[in-house]
């Protein structure tokens, strides 16, 4: 029993705090920080108070339980900007732990504006990731490199503290497709990746002129031939079911994330909806490998030393 | 009852962010607990999220495209069409913009869960919101400016909204030169197949209609 409890604890903390780059889990708050950024910059939450109609059917428990005050845009334009402010310093690594819990706190309040008017949560709008990605690196130490004075810390060395935050982060990335396989499996089962229910989804998301800016795309894939539908459906049921293999199976990261990235364009193109958090796939990039690649001394012609090279030099992209 | 559970449960992440946060790690093994704890924590809330196929957001069930493709559109699966109209009768659907910031995906659905149930005042004052802003875009377009109250400061480079409505009012002459006078709304009827092999076979049935306030 007690062996049994050693080595479950072994793998958990074989997998949570197996020895991680600083620049990786910085490099995620830069990420989650720059997304969210994206999303605010491109909407406008604190008008959405102001509508008042719409507010009137509102119930009380969402308007609690995301401390909303309708009719008070002037607040929620402030809290607006002291988001951004906030996200532009987790950007920069100034005071990342105060910013980053300031910003994933606000943005818990800020992007329910753009849905909870009528009782809805706004899963799949762009924030869902932001306020629990933000208050993990809030939790971290995610500003020992990438912050004003520390540089990239190339030389530092991988450890424990940094990991268990990314793969958290990296895990919630993963439950996107995971759970859209398991919420497709439970109300439809594997009938859901048939042809027929292939060729009904991209009529429905194409077809109608008012509420689709791509159409021939998706049109086109839904005439041809019933195999191609099905292995078109049912790799989408593999491919959502399969993506969190990434978190446990680094080198299947070469393919899996342009898979995945692939993936996000053609339903944007094919079905006309667009899931803003996918794109947090990048948290899955290995950037130390891709900082010492970048920063490596180029040999001079007359070969020069390497001076610079970084001690753990090498690429470990499958790290 | 699901919104009290999924605020007290980010109240419970919070509690733990902010221990944590206040605490320098050590970078021992074994004073890694609290660590442990709250990835216990976030795995154990997201997975009551999916298993439940409750959305306790931001702990969401990712509930995506699920269930089995509509095959019709109309009644419980009901789409709904915004569309102004001058007075002499000619109709314009809604540009998503001319709404901002409110969504029209959100206002669909919004209009989905009360107009069906016919006129109140506040209908009305949502009809009323829709007019007032349809008509300030119509003066845009005609005047050549893009419609629409919200100047992205990203342009171009914006993220795009979760459901792709193309921009319907582009050239001054996508909208009359005459103002809106009403805002009707059509409850959408039609078969996948049919219209798809036959695009004019649907049909509209009016539900409400906002004639402006005297």
């Amino acid at each position: 029993m007690m062996r049994a409890l050693h080595t479950s604890r072994d793998a958990w903390d074989g997998f949570w705090f197996a020895p991680e780059r600083a620049l990786n889990l910085a490099a995620a708050r830069v990420i989650l920080c720059l997304h969210s950024l994206w999303i605010v910059l491109s909407r406008n939450f604190a008008d959405i108070a102001d509508v008042a109609p719409v507010w009137t059917f509102t119930s009380a428990q969402v308007k609690w339980r995301f401390l909303l005050v309708p009719g008070h845009a002037s607040v929620d334009g402030v809290l607006q900007w002291c988001a951004i402010s906030a996200l532009v310093l987790g950007v920069l690594g100034i005071y990342p732990r105060v910013s980053c819990l300031v910003a994933g706190l606000l943005l818990y309040h800020l992007a329910p504006l753009e849905t909870a008017f009528r009782d809805v949560t706004p899963y799949g709008r762009g924030l869902t990731l932001a306020p629990v990605g933000l208050l993990l690196m809030a939790a971290s130490p995610s500003s020992d490199v990438l912050a004003p004075g520390r540089g990239l810390g190339l030389n530092r060395p991988p450890s424990g503290d940094y990991a268990w935050a990314l793969r958290l982060a990296q895990l919630l990335v993963c439950q996107i497709y995971l759970f859209a396989a398991y919420g497709k499996l439970v109300a439809a089962g594997l009938a859901w990746g048939s042809a027929e229910s292939m060729r009904l989804w991209l009529i429905w998301a194409n077809i109608d002129p008012l509420a689709s800016t791509f159409h021939v795309p998706g049109l086109w894939l839904a005439d041809q031939p019933s195999l191609l539908l099905s292995v078109l459906g049912m790799g989408t049921l593999a491919l959502e079911a399969g993506v969190i293999v990434a978190l446990f199976r680094h080198r299947t990261r070469w393919w899996l994330i342009p898979a995945t990235l692939l993936f996000n364009v053609a339903l944007v193109v094919t079905i006309n909806a667009h899931v803003p958090e996918v794109w947090l796939i990048f948290l899955f990039v290995n950037w130390h490998a891709v900082a010492v690649v970048v920063s490596r001394p180029r040999p001079s012609r007359l070969g020069g030393d390497r001076a610079g090279w970084p001690a753990q030099g090498g690429i470990e992209l499958d790290s | 009852m699901t919104h009290l559970v999924a605020g007290a449960l980010f109240v419970g992440f919070v509690a733990q962010v902010l221990y944590l946060a206040s605490r320098a790690p050590t970078g021992a093994p074994g004073a890694r607990r609290p660590e442990s704890l709250l990835v216990l924590y976030v795995v154990g809330v997201t997975l009551l999220a999916a298993l439940s196929q409750r959305d306790l957001w931001p702990f969401s069930a990712w509930r995506l495209m699920v269930g089995p493709a509509p095959s019709e559109i109309g009644g419980a699966a009901a789409r709904l069409r915004i569309v102004l109209r001058t007075a002499d009768g000619r109709e314009y659907p809604l540009d998503h913009r001319a709404i901002e910031p409110i969504d029209l995906g959100e206002l669909r659905g919004w209009l989905r869960q009360y107009a069906p149930s016919g006129p109140s005042e506040t209908l009305d004052d949502v009809g009323a919101f829709v007019l007032e802003r349809a008509e300030e875009a119509r003066l845009e377009v005609r005047s050549g400016r893009r419609p629409g109250r919200f100047h992205i400061p990203l342009g171009p480079l914006a993220a795009p909204k979760h459901t792709l409505y193309p921009s319907l009012w582009v050239r001054s002459d996508d909208v009359p030169d005459v103002p809106f006078r009403e805002v009707v709304i059509y409850q959408e009827e039609w078969g996948l197949e049919r219209r798809w092999r036959d695009p004019s076979a649907f049909a509209l049935q009016q539900v409400y209609v906002y004639r402006g306030r005297s």
